[in-house]
């Protein structure tokens, strides 16, 4: 006996997640190492932005729109240095801004920015059967 | 570098940085994770030898 998720099946999820109509916010911050219990980016330090709507796709990368890609631009309002990014379900509230579920993140290296640079992130989700 | 998972098989975040003088640096991917540990050690090891090239 087995039990499966077939590949269009799949991508009926990922289709049904990017059709919710449900924006994911995009925030950035300058820590590192939430674990997948954590519901917030390590440390917003002086990271006052507001999230920043990003815009959902389907993508393909094993199977036909397999992906859920989000997209989002933040921009700096100072010099910053960061570390950082997580994807929320809301756009919260406060500055920095807290609230909402996070959905996935990811840490890296220091990406060094004056005010009034920004920064473009994908984010691409990939599921598969197993 | 961490991320945080559920049941998804691999997840890819890349940047694009836009300086306030309009020049564009494309990071290329900055933060991996994939449920496989071989293929994240590959990336790992990819990211070391391009530093290396530097």
């Amino acid at each position: 006996m087995a039990s499966f998720v077939t590949n269009n099946g799949l991508a009926e999820i990922t289709g049904a997640v990017v059709t919710a109509n449900v924006a994911r916010q995009l925030q950035w911050g300058e820590g590192s190492g939430a674990t997948v219990a954590s519901n917030a980016i390590a440390s917003a330090g002086t990271t006052t932005e507001a999230r920043t709507a990003g815009t959902m796709s389907q993508q393909t990368e094993n199977t036909t729109n397999d992906t859920i890609q989000i997209v989002g631009t933040i921009t700096a309002a100072g010099s910053r240095a960061i570390t950082e990014v997580g994807v929320f379900d809301t756009a919260g509230s406060g500055s920095p801004p807290t609230g909402g579920d996070m959905i996935a993140y990811g840490d890296f290296s220091a990406i060094n920015l004056a005010s009034a640079d920004s920064i473009t992130f994908t984010v691409k989700i990939t599921l598969d059967q197993a | 570098m961490t991320l945080a998972r559920g049941r998804a098989s691999e997840i890819v975040i890349e940047a694009t940085v836009t300086r306030a003088d309009g020049r564009v640096e494309r990071l290329g991917t900055v933060s991996y994770w994939h449920k496989s540990p071989w293929k994240r050690l590959v990336w790992r090891l990819k990211r070391m030898l391009a530093w290396h090239r530097l």
